[in-house]
């Protein structure tokens, strides 16, 4: 009887450990098939095969197709460290010219964050520019800052996506030069992520 | 008693390693439609319906309004008209499982108005003839079902309403019923 119980029990654990296990990969940029630029990843084509990247195309949809432009992901800061919902971030640095581009706020699953202002991103016809090198100063966090900013209120993890709609980009990825970076501007100790 | 433990343990993580491997790998075949779960395609009355966060699980960008029409064995392939913003657009061809099978965007056709057909390579030629349409541009896939779909920028308030009355003027529709 007891060996039953234990039996069934490892059965149920096991199941359970491989479903969580196969979630959580799915859902994690480190099994996606990317290739890295700077703290930026973004989705190379050579690997679809990889079956993460296939569970995850169900998932979140393709992505963008070479005749639309390349979808830069990132999830973590300048110093590598994982973005928090909780931590305030300035997202600073130039943006490929001549480029429609669209910077979105989400959590890892892709949900958007809730504010007043409905305010998910900026774009390249909304952000302010600075100097001749039209670089963008974007903060991210849940106290209002001067200047662009996004509400992360209602996040529970924190993902940036930058998305370049240009064909050509498709087949010339921008280097780490023509991308912005993310920094710290510190962290709500109250909050948890 | 330590054996026995490690036994039921080793019997675990290999349960849990067989489930993880079957999980990842069965998600594409058995997870049909899910990008766009959701999704009501019996009221579209040959428009494309509207996708966002709220109806769909796909990761779409939020600066845009996306409009996805189905397609599948009954409807063979299908014909998109309407005309495009002078915003930026394009347009996708998925497989069921989320896949992008084929796009093309603004800077691939001249013009604002669209005329596409999109289906299965062998069905293309074949619905020309029956709808007695000589030039028109194709998007030739490897599968008879999936979706389109249409992405319209849509960053400011004026590019939003731009982007609503091109998007509900689009006609989806089967190409053999024209």
């Amino acid at each position: 009887m007891l060996a039953t119980l234990r039996f069934i029990l490892v059965m149920l654990a096991g199941i359970f450990l491989g479903l969580v296990s196969a979630w959580w990969a799915v859902g994690n940029l480190r099994f996606e098939g990317t290739r890295s630029i700077g703290q930026w990843s973004v989705q190379n084509d050579a690997v679809k095969a990889n079956p993460y990247e296939a569970a995850r195309a169900v998932r979140r949809g393709g992505g963008l197709g070479p005749s639309e432009g390349i979808e830069l992901i990132t999830e973590v800061s300048a110093d590598n460290k994982p973005l928090k919902a909780a931590c305030a971030y300035l997202v600073a640095g130039p943006m490929p010219q001549g480029v429609l581009w669209t910077l979105t706020v989400s959590d890892r699953d892709g949900h958007l964050p809730r504010n007043p202002a409905g305010r998910f991103g900026f774009t390249a016809l909304d952000a302010m520019t600075f100097g001749p090198a039209r670089q963008v100063r974007i903060s991210i966090g849940r106290d209002v800052r001067p200047g662009d900013f996004i509400a992360t209120t209602g996040l529970s993890s924190l993902r940036l996506t930058l998305r370049l709609y240009s064909p050509t980009l498709a087949t010339r990825v921008p280097g780490l030069e023509q991308l912005p970076t993310i920094t710290s501007l510190g962290c709500d100790e109250g909050g948890s992520s | 008693m330590i054996d026995t433990g490690l036994r039921w343990i080793a019997a675990m993580l290999c349960i849990a390693g067989l489930t993880h491997i079957g999980a990842v790998l069965l998600a594409p075949s058995h997870s049909r439609d899910l990008a766009f779960t959701g999704v009501n395609f019996s009221r579209t009355d040959g428009k494309l319906s509207r996708v966002d966060g709220g109806n769909t699980a796909t990761d779409l960008d939020p600066a845009f309004l996306n409009g996805v029409c189905r397609f599948d064995g009954d409807t063979g392939p299908i014909r998109l008209t309407g005309a495009m913003p002078a915003t930026y657009w394009s347009i996708a061809a998925l497989a069921d499982d989320g896949r992008i099978l084929s796009t093309l965007s603004r800077e691939d056709l001249r013009g604002t108005d669209i005329d596409l057909l999109v289906g299965r390579t062998a069905a293309l030629d074949a619905a020309r003839q029956a709808a007695g349409i000589d030039s028109i541009e194709t998007m030739s896939l490897p599968v008879d079902t999936g979706f389109v779909l249409v992405r319209l920028f849509a960053g400011d308030l004026e590019d939003r309403s731009h982007a609503e009355v091109a998007l509900d003027g689009l006609a989806c529709r089967p190409a053999l019923s024209d």
